[in-house]
Protein backbone atom coordinates (compact mmCIF):
# COMPACT_ATOMS: atom_id res chain seq x y z
CA UNK A 1 0.00 0.00 0.00
CA UNK A 2 2.77 2.45 0.72
CA UNK A 3 4.69 1.62 -2.41
CA UNK A 4 5.38 4.66 -4.57
CA UNK A 5 6.97 4.84 -7.98
CA UNK A 6 8.75 7.68 -9.74
CA UNK A 7 7.28 9.26 -12.86
CA UNK A 8 7.99 12.31 -14.98
CA UNK A 9 5.45 15.15 -15.00
CA UNK A 10 4.31 15.91 -18.56
CA UNK A 11 1.44 18.33 -17.86
CA UNK A 12 0.16 20.26 -14.84
CA UNK A 13 -3.48 21.38 -14.59
CA UNK A 14 -4.28 22.93 -11.22
CA UNK A 15 -4.09 20.21 -8.56
CA UNK A 16 -3.97 17.44 -11.19
CA UNK A 17 -1.08 16.37 -13.41
CA UNK A 18 -0.36 13.89 -16.15
CA UNK A 19 2.63 11.75 -15.23
CA UNK A 20 4.65 9.48 -17.49
CA UNK A 21 5.59 6.11 -15.97
CA UNK A 22 7.93 4.56 -18.54
CA UNK A 23 5.51 5.38 -21.36
CA UNK A 24 2.25 4.85 -19.52
CA UNK A 25 0.55 8.19 -18.86
CA UNK A 26 -1.68 8.50 -15.80
CA UNK A 27 -3.60 11.41 -14.33
CA UNK A 28 -2.68 11.92 -10.66
CA UNK A 29 -3.51 14.29 -7.81
CA UNK A 30 -0.70 16.67 -6.86
CA UNK A 31 -0.12 16.86 -3.12
CA UNK A 32 3.19 18.69 -3.65
CA UNK A 33 3.84 22.39 -4.06
CA UNK A 34 5.55 23.90 -7.08
CA UNK A 35 5.53 20.88 -9.40
CA UNK A 36 6.31 21.71 -13.02
CA UNK A 37 6.68 19.89 -16.29
CA UNK A 38 9.80 17.71 -16.33
CA UNK A 39 9.92 17.17 -12.56
CA UNK A 40 10.22 13.64 -11.21
CA UNK A 41 7.60 12.89 -8.58
CA UNK A 42 6.95 9.84 -6.43
CA UNK A 43 3.38 8.66 -6.96
CA UNK A 44 1.51 6.45 -4.51
CA UNK A 45 -2.02 5.20 -5.32
CA UNK A 46 -2.64 8.06 -7.73
CA UNK A 47 -1.24 10.89 -5.62
CA UNK A 48 2.13 12.59 -6.02
CA UNK A 49 3.52 12.73 -2.48
CA UNK A 50 6.99 14.18 -3.02
CA UNK A 51 9.33 15.62 -5.60
CA UNK A 52 12.63 13.82 -6.09
CA UNK A 53 15.63 16.02 -5.60
CA UNK A 54 18.85 15.41 -7.53
CA UNK A 55 20.77 17.65 -5.16
CA UNK A 56 19.68 15.66 -2.12
CA UNK A 57 20.38 12.41 -3.92
CA UNK A 58 23.97 13.61 -4.36
CA UNK A 59 24.02 14.24 -0.62
CA UNK A 60 22.78 10.67 -0.07
CA UNK A 61 25.68 9.41 -2.19
CA UNK A 62 28.13 11.38 -0.07
CA UNK A 63 26.55 9.87 3.06
CA UNK A 64 27.09 6.35 1.66
CA UNK A 65 30.67 7.12 0.66
CA UNK A 66 31.45 8.45 4.14
CA UNK A 67 29.74 5.50 5.81
CA UNK A 68 31.86 3.05 3.80
CA UNK A 69 35.02 5.04 4.42
CA UNK A 70 34.21 5.22 8.15
CA UNK A 71 34.16 8.99 8.32
CA UNK A 72 30.57 9.85 9.13
CA UNK B 1 19.43 11.82 -16.49
CA UNK B 2 18.59 11.66 -12.81
CA UNK B 3 16.23 8.70 -13.22
CA UNK B 4 18.78 6.61 -15.10
CA UNK B 5 21.41 7.37 -12.48
CA UNK B 6 19.07 6.06 -9.77
CA UNK B 7 18.50 2.90 -11.85
CA UNK B 8 22.27 2.43 -12.08
CA UNK B 9 22.55 2.96 -8.33
CA UNK B 10 20.09 0.10 -7.72
CA UNK B 11 22.48 -2.33 -9.39
CA UNK B 12 25.44 -1.35 -7.20
CA UNK B 13 26.85 -4.85 -6.59
CA UNK B 14 30.23 -3.71 -5.27
CA UNK B 15 28.59 -1.33 -2.84
CA UNK B 16 26.43 -4.17 -1.55
CA UNK B 17 29.53 -6.29 -0.87
CA UNK B 18 31.19 -3.35 0.89
CA UNK B 19 28.10 -2.72 3.01
CA UNK B 20 27.82 -6.38 3.94
CA UNK B 21 31.44 -6.35 5.18
CA UNK B 22 30.82 -3.13 7.07
CA UNK B 23 27.70 -4.61 8.74
CA UNK B 24 29.63 -7.73 9.78
CA UNK B 25 32.51 -5.61 11.11
CA UNK B 26 30.18 -3.31 13.06
CA UNK B 27 28.19 -6.22 14.53
CA UNK B 28 31.28 -8.13 15.68
CA UNK B 29 31.47 -6.86 19.23
CA UNK B 30 27.78 -6.22 19.70
CA UNK B 31 25.32 -8.53 21.48
CA UNK B 32 22.03 -9.60 19.95
CA UNK B 33 20.64 -6.77 17.85
CA UNK B 34 16.99 -6.62 16.89
CA UNK B 35 16.10 -4.15 14.13
CA UNK B 36 12.44 -3.58 13.35
CA UNK B 37 11.10 -2.30 10.06
CA UNK B 38 7.71 -0.61 10.04
CA UNK B 39 6.80 -0.76 6.43
CA UNK B 40 5.54 -3.76 4.49
CA UNK B 41 7.52 -2.53 1.51
CA UNK B 42 10.74 -2.70 3.55
CA UNK B 43 9.85 -6.27 4.53
CA UNK B 44 9.32 -6.96 0.82
CA UNK B 45 12.82 -5.63 0.03
CA UNK B 46 14.34 -7.62 2.93
CA UNK B 47 12.76 -10.90 1.81
CA UNK B 48 12.82 -10.42 -1.96
CA UNK B 49 16.54 -9.58 -2.00
CA UNK B 50 17.47 -12.09 0.72
CA UNK B 51 18.84 -9.40 3.01
CA UNK B 52 18.35 -11.58 6.11
CA UNK B 53 20.77 -14.09 4.63
CA UNK B 54 23.44 -11.36 4.43
CA UNK B 55 23.20 -10.60 8.14
CA UNK B 56 25.54 -11.92 10.83
CA UNK B 57 23.92 -14.30 13.35
CA UNK B 58 23.51 -11.63 16.00
CA UNK B 59 21.57 -9.21 13.77
CA UNK B 60 17.88 -10.03 13.62
CA UNK B 61 15.53 -8.17 11.28
CA UNK B 62 11.88 -8.18 12.33
CA UNK B 63 8.79 -6.92 10.53
CA UNK B 64 6.45 -4.38 12.12
CA UNK B 65 2.86 -3.15 11.72
CA UNK B 66 3.29 -1.34 8.41
CA UNK B 67 0.63 -2.98 6.25
CA UNK B 68 -2.66 -1.06 6.12
CA UNK B 69 -4.57 -4.00 4.66
CA UNK B 70 -3.40 -6.33 7.46
CA UNK B 71 -4.63 -4.05 10.23
CA UNK B 72 -7.98 -2.98 8.70
CA UNK B 73 -10.58 -4.11 11.27
CA UNK B 74 -12.99 -6.83 10.30
CA UNK B 75 -16.13 -4.78 11.09
CA UNK B 76 -15.24 -2.38 8.25
CA UNK B 77 -14.86 -5.25 5.77
CA UNK B 78 -18.11 -6.84 6.92
CA UNK B 79 -19.97 -3.55 6.52
CA UNK B 80 -18.54 -2.95 3.03
CA UNK B 81 -19.55 -6.49 1.99
CA UNK B 82 -23.05 -5.99 3.38
CA UNK B 83 -23.53 -2.66 1.58
CA UNK B 84 -22.23 -4.06 -1.72
CA UNK B 85 -24.78 -6.89 -1.49
CA UNK B 86 -27.52 -4.34 -0.80
CA UNK B 87 -26.77 -2.44 -3.99
CA UNK B 88 -24.33 0.23 -2.84
CA UNK B 89 -21.42 0.36 -5.28
CA UNK B 90 -18.20 -0.26 -3.35
CA UNK B 91 -14.82 0.85 -4.71
CA UNK B 92 -11.66 -0.70 -3.26
CA UNK B 93 -7.94 -0.90 -3.95
CA UNK B 94 -6.88 -4.28 -5.28
CA UNK B 95 -4.90 -4.95 -2.11
CA UNK B 96 -8.06 -5.10 0.01
CA UNK B 97 -10.22 -6.93 -2.54
CA UNK B 98 -9.54 -10.40 -1.16
CA UNK B 99 -9.21 -9.36 2.47
CA UNK B 100 -11.19 -11.91 4.56
CA UNK B 101 -13.60 -10.76 7.24
CA UNK B 102 -13.95 -12.65 10.51
CA UNK B 103 -17.69 -13.17 10.26
CA UNK B 104 -19.32 -14.11 6.98
CA UNK B 105 -22.02 -11.76 5.68
CA UNK B 106 -24.73 -13.79 3.90
CA UNK B 107 -22.11 -16.51 3.44
CA UNK B 108 -19.59 -14.05 1.98
CA UNK B 109 -16.20 -13.24 3.53
CA UNK B 110 -14.53 -10.70 1.21
CA UNK B 111 -15.36 -8.05 -1.36
CA UNK B 112 -14.05 -10.48 -3.98
CA UNK B 113 -16.59 -13.11 -2.89
CA UNK B 114 -19.27 -10.41 -2.64
CA UNK B 115 -18.71 -9.54 -6.30
CA UNK B 116 -18.99 -13.23 -7.24
CA UNK B 117 -22.30 -13.32 -5.33
CA UNK B 118 -23.74 -10.40 -7.26
CA UNK B 119 -22.48 -7.59 -5.02
CA UNK B 120 -21.52 -4.28 -6.60
CA UNK B 121 -17.74 -4.03 -6.23
CA UNK B 122 -15.09 -2.41 -8.39
CA UNK B 123 -11.32 -2.45 -8.00
CA UNK B 124 -9.58 0.85 -8.70
CA UNK B 125 -5.97 2.03 -8.85
CA UNK B 126 -6.65 5.35 -7.13
CA UNK B 127 -9.28 7.44 -5.36
CA UNK B 128 -9.21 9.80 -8.35
CA UNK B 129 -10.17 6.92 -10.68
CA UNK B 130 -13.00 5.96 -8.30
CA UNK B 131 -14.26 9.55 -8.26
CA UNK B 132 -14.28 9.65 -12.07
CA UNK B 133 -16.15 6.32 -12.29
CA UNK B 134 -18.58 7.27 -9.52
CA UNK B 135 -19.72 10.32 -11.49
CA UNK B 136 -21.31 7.99 -14.04
CA UNK B 137 -22.68 5.51 -11.52
CA UNK B 138 -26.28 5.83 -10.38
CA UNK B 139 -27.26 5.34 -6.75
CA UNK B 140 -25.15 5.43 -3.62
CA UNK B 141 -21.44 4.68 -3.72
CA UNK B 142 -18.86 3.90 -1.06
CA UNK B 143 -15.08 4.06 -0.99
CA UNK B 144 -13.26 1.55 1.19
CA UNK B 145 -10.79 4.12 2.51
CA UNK B 146 -7.78 2.23 3.79
CA UNK B 147 -4.24 3.57 4.07
CA UNK B 148 -1.65 5.37 6.14
CA UNK B 149 -0.36 8.96 5.94
CA UNK B 150 0.85 8.25 2.38
CA UNK B 151 -2.67 7.61 1.07
CA UNK B 152 -4.57 10.24 3.08
CA UNK B 153 -3.59 13.24 0.87
CA UNK B 154 -5.42 11.82 -2.17
CA UNK B 155 -8.68 11.73 -0.20
CA UNK B 156 -8.10 15.08 1.52
CA UNK B 157 -7.35 16.98 -1.69
CA UNK B 158 -10.30 15.43 -3.53
CA UNK B 159 -12.77 16.43 -0.78
CA UNK B 160 -11.28 19.93 -0.43
CA UNK B 161 -11.31 20.58 -4.17
CA UNK B 162 -14.96 19.54 -4.38
CA UNK B 163 -14.58 16.81 -7.01
CA UNK B 164 -16.29 14.02 -5.03
CA UNK B 165 -19.97 13.39 -5.99
CA UNK B 166 -22.32 14.00 -3.07
CA UNK B 167 -23.68 10.45 -2.89
CA UNK B 168 -20.16 8.97 -2.75
CA UNK B 169 -19.54 8.02 0.89
CA UNK B 170 -16.17 7.49 2.49
CA UNK B 171 -15.54 4.66 4.95
CA UNK B 172 -12.39 5.87 6.67
CA UNK B 173 -10.08 3.16 7.95
CA UNK B 174 -7.11 5.50 7.66
CA UNK B 175 -4.47 4.85 10.27
CA UNK B 176 -1.40 6.74 11.53
CA UNK B 177 1.96 4.98 11.79
CA UNK B 178 3.91 6.71 14.62
CA UNK B 179 1.33 5.76 17.33
CA UNK B 180 1.46 2.15 16.09
CA UNK B 181 5.26 2.23 16.14
CA UNK B 182 5.16 3.40 19.75
CA UNK B 183 2.62 0.70 20.61
CA UNK B 184 4.62 -2.07 18.91
CA UNK B 185 7.79 -1.00 20.71
CA UNK B 186 6.00 -1.20 24.05
CA UNK B 187 4.96 -4.78 23.24
CA UNK B 188 8.04 -6.26 21.60
CA UNK B 189 10.47 -5.46 24.37
CA UNK B 190 14.05 -5.03 23.40
CA UNK B 191 14.37 -3.48 19.96
CA UNK B 192 17.76 -1.97 19.19
CA UNK B 193 16.81 0.23 16.26
CA UNK B 194 14.12 1.05 13.74
CA UNK B 195 13.99 1.29 9.97
CA UNK B 196 11.27 3.94 9.60
CA UNK B 197 8.88 4.08 6.63
CA UNK B 198 10.23 6.15 3.73
CA UNK B 199 7.07 7.08 1.93
CA UNK B 200 5.00 7.77 5.07
CA UNK B 201 7.84 10.10 6.07
CA UNK B 202 7.59 12.10 2.84
CA UNK B 203 4.33 13.34 4.42
CA UNK B 204 5.08 13.31 8.17
CA UNK B 205 8.67 14.53 7.93
CA UNK B 206 11.25 13.65 10.55
CA UNK B 207 9.51 15.01 13.68
CA UNK B 208 7.37 12.03 14.82
CA UNK B 209 10.22 9.59 14.20
CA UNK B 210 12.70 11.80 16.03
CA UNK B 211 10.32 11.73 19.01
CA UNK B 212 10.24 7.94 18.90
CA UNK B 213 14.04 7.81 18.73
CA UNK B 214 14.18 10.15 21.71
CA UNK B 215 11.46 8.46 23.81
CA UNK B 216 12.91 4.98 23.31
CA UNK B 217 16.59 6.08 23.23
CA UNK B 218 17.39 4.23 20.04
CA UNK B 219 18.61 4.90 16.50
CA UNK B 220 15.84 5.39 13.93
CA UNK B 221 16.68 5.63 10.23
CA UNK B 222 14.14 6.75 7.62
CA UNK B 223 15.01 4.48 4.73
CA UNK B 224 14.45 4.17 1.01
CA UNK B 225 13.30 0.89 -0.51
CA UNK B 226 16.15 -0.32 -2.71
CA UNK B 227 18.22 -3.14 -1.20
CA UNK B 228 21.14 -0.72 -1.01
CA UNK B 229 19.00 1.76 0.96
CA UNK B 230 18.03 -0.91 3.49
CA UNK B 231 21.64 -2.09 3.88
CA UNK B 232 22.82 1.51 4.41
CA UNK B 233 20.10 1.94 7.04
CA UNK B 234 21.11 -1.26 8.85
CA UNK B 235 24.79 -0.25 8.80
CA UNK B 236 23.87 3.21 10.09
CA UNK B 237 21.84 1.75 12.97
CA UNK B 238 24.70 -0.61 13.92
CA UNK B 239 27.23 2.22 13.74
CA UNK B 240 25.06 4.39 15.99
CA UNK B 241 24.62 1.53 18.49
CA UNK B 242 28.37 0.96 18.53
CA UNK B 243 28.99 4.65 19.17
CA UNK B 244 26.28 4.72 21.86
CA UNK B 245 24.16 7.18 19.89
CA UNK B 246 20.41 7.44 19.57
CA UNK B 247 18.47 9.80 17.31
CA UNK B 248 17.12 10.11 13.82
CA UNK B 249 18.91 9.88 10.48
CA UNK B 250 17.24 10.37 7.10
CA UNK B 251 18.83 7.94 4.67
CA UNK B 252 16.11 8.44 2.00
CA UNK B 253 17.12 12.05 1.40
CA UNK B 254 16.25 12.02 -2.30
CA UNK B 255 12.56 11.87 -1.34
CA UNK B 256 12.12 12.79 2.33
CA UNK B 257 12.47 16.37 3.60
CA UNK B 258 13.02 17.25 7.27
CA UNK B 259 9.63 19.05 7.38
CA UNK B 260 7.85 16.42 5.28
CA UNK B 261 5.04 17.60 3.03
CA UNK B 262 3.39 20.60 4.70
CA UNK B 263 0.87 21.10 1.90
CA UNK B 264 -0.39 17.51 2.15
CA UNK B 265 -0.59 17.76 5.95
CA UNK B 266 -2.57 21.01 5.69
CA UNK B 267 -5.19 19.31 3.51
CA UNK B 268 -5.30 16.23 5.77
CA UNK B 269 -5.91 18.48 8.80
CA UNK B 270 -8.71 20.34 6.97
CA UNK B 271 -10.60 17.16 6.13
CA UNK B 272 -9.76 14.70 8.91
CA UNK B 273 -9.43 14.68 12.66
CA UNK B 274 -7.41 12.27 14.76
CA UNK B 275 -9.31 9.65 16.77
CA UNK B 276 -8.68 6.44 18.69
CA UNK B 277 -8.88 3.57 16.22
CA UNK B 278 -9.04 -0.22 16.00
CA UNK B 279 -6.15 -2.21 14.51
CA UNK B 280 -7.12 -5.71 13.47
CA UNK B 281 -6.25 -8.30 16.06
CA UNK B 282 -4.35 -5.71 18.09
CA UNK B 283 -7.04 -3.50 19.62
CA UNK B 284 -7.70 0.20 19.98
CA UNK B 285 -4.57 2.34 19.70
CA UNK B 286 -5.10 5.89 21.03
CA UNK B 287 -4.92 8.75 18.49
CA UNK B 288 -4.07 6.39 15.64
CA UNK B 289 -6.94 6.94 13.19
CA UNK B 290 -8.35 9.64 10.95
CA UNK B 291 -12.06 10.38 10.59
CA UNK B 292 -13.88 13.02 8.55
CA UNK B 293 -14.46 16.34 10.32
CA UNK B 294 -17.97 17.77 10.78
CA UNK B 295 -17.48 19.99 7.73
CA UNK B 296 -17.20 16.89 5.53
CA UNK B 297 -19.61 14.69 7.50
CA UNK B 298 -21.98 14.63 4.50
CA UNK B 299 -19.52 12.13 2.98
CA UNK B 300 -19.11 10.09 6.16
CA UNK B 301 -20.18 6.47 5.63
CA UNK B 302 -20.26 5.90 9.41
CA UNK B 303 -23.03 8.50 9.70
CA UNK B 304 -24.91 7.65 6.49
CA UNK B 305 -25.05 3.90 7.18
CA UNK B 306 -25.06 4.08 11.01
CA UNK B 307 -21.83 2.09 11.35
CA UNK B 308 -20.68 1.73 14.93
CA UNK B 309 -16.98 1.64 15.70
CA UNK B 310 -15.90 -0.68 18.53
CA UNK B 311 -14.84 1.04 21.74
CA UNK B 312 -11.81 -0.02 23.77
CA UNK B 313 -13.85 -1.62 26.57
CA UNK B 314 -15.91 -3.79 24.21
CA UNK B 315 -13.17 -4.66 21.74
CA UNK B 316 -12.56 -8.37 21.07
CA UNK B 317 -10.02 -9.85 18.68
CA UNK B 318 -11.27 -9.91 15.11
CA UNK B 319 -8.84 -12.53 13.84
CA UNK B 320 -9.77 -16.15 13.16
CA UNK B 321 -9.00 -18.38 16.15
CA UNK B 322 -5.37 -19.50 16.12
CA UNK B 323 -4.28 -16.97 13.45
CA UNK B 324 -1.05 -15.26 14.46
CA UNK B 325 -1.39 -12.11 12.34
CA UNK B 326 -1.47 -9.78 15.36
CA UNK B 327 1.75 -11.21 16.81
CA UNK B 328 3.38 -11.18 13.37
CA UNK B 329 2.26 -7.58 12.80
CA UNK B 330 3.74 -6.52 16.13
CA UNK B 331 7.04 -8.30 15.43
CA UNK B 332 6.43 -10.87 18.20
CA UNK B 333 6.21 -13.88 15.89
CA UNK B 334 7.29 -14.98 12.43
CA UNK B 335 4.96 -16.43 9.80
CA UNK B 336 6.55 -19.86 10.35
CA UNK B 337 5.33 -19.71 13.98
CA UNK B 338 1.69 -19.79 12.82
CA UNK B 339 0.01 -23.23 12.63
CA UNK B 340 -1.91 -22.18 9.49
CA UNK B 341 1.03 -20.69 7.54
CA UNK B 342 1.34 -22.44 4.17
CA UNK B 343 -0.83 -25.27 5.46
CA UNK B 344 -4.43 -24.10 5.43
CA UNK B 345 -3.52 -20.41 4.94
CA UNK B 346 -2.00 -19.71 1.52
CA UNK B 347 -1.95 -16.74 -0.87
CA UNK B 348 -4.68 -18.47 -2.90
CA UNK B 349 -6.87 -19.19 0.12
CA UNK B 350 -5.88 -16.72 2.84
CA UNK B 351 -7.25 -17.17 6.36
CA UNK B 352 -5.58 -14.20 8.01
CA UNK B 353 -5.13 -10.68 6.62
CA UNK B 354 -1.30 -10.88 6.57
CA UNK B 355 -1.55 -13.47 3.79
CA UNK B 356 -3.51 -11.13 1.49
CA UNK B 357 -1.74 -7.87 0.76
CA UNK B 358 1.48 -7.73 -1.22
CA UNK B 359 2.82 -5.98 1.88
CA UNK B 360 1.57 -8.58 4.37
CA UNK B 361 4.47 -10.37 6.05
CA UNK B 362 2.95 -13.85 5.51
CA UNK B 363 2.18 -13.14 1.84
CA UNK B 364 5.75 -11.88 1.28
CA UNK B 365 7.31 -14.90 3.03
CA UNK B 366 4.99 -17.30 1.19
CA UNK B 367 5.95 -15.79 -2.15
CA UNK B 368 9.68 -15.42 -1.70
CA UNK B 369 10.58 -18.17 0.74
CA UNK B 370 10.85 -16.29 4.04
CA UNK B 371 13.86 -14.75 5.64
CA UNK B 372 17.04 -16.73 5.36
CA UNK B 373 15.17 -19.95 4.61
CA UNK B 374 17.41 -20.88 1.69
CA UNK B 375 20.42 -20.40 3.93
CA UNK B 376 18.89 -22.57 6.68
CA UNK B 377 18.21 -25.35 4.18
CA UNK B 378 21.71 -25.00 2.75
CA UNK B 379 23.17 -25.35 6.27
CA UNK B 380 21.02 -28.40 6.96
CA UNK B 381 22.17 -30.19 3.84
CA UNK B 382 25.76 -29.14 4.45
CA UNK B 383 26.40 -26.94 1.42
CA UNK B 384 26.71 -23.64 3.30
Amino acid sequence: MCWAIPGKVVEVKGFLAKVDFEGSIKEVILAVDGVKEGDIVMVHAGVAITKMSEEEWEEEQRFLKELLEGRS
Amino acid sequence: MFKERIEEYKRGGEKIEALKSLIWRLAEELGHIKIMNFCGTHEWTVVHYGIRSLMPDNVELIAGPGCPVCITPSYAIEKAIELSLEGVKVYTYGDAYRLPSLKPVKGVRSLFEAKASGGKVDVVYSFLDAVKEARNERGEKLFFGIGFETTAPSYALSFCKGIVPEDFYFLSVLRLTPPAADYALSKVGKVSGIIAPGHVSTITGAKPWREIAHNHSMPVVISGFEPLDVLISIATILKMIKEGKSGLVIEYRRAVREDGNKLARMYIEKVFEVSDAAWRGIGIIPSSGLELTTKFSGYDAYKRFSIKKPEAKEWVSDLPKGCKCAEITLGLAKPVDCPYYLKSCTPDRPIGPCMVSSEGTCAIWARFGGGGLAEEIAKEVGVA
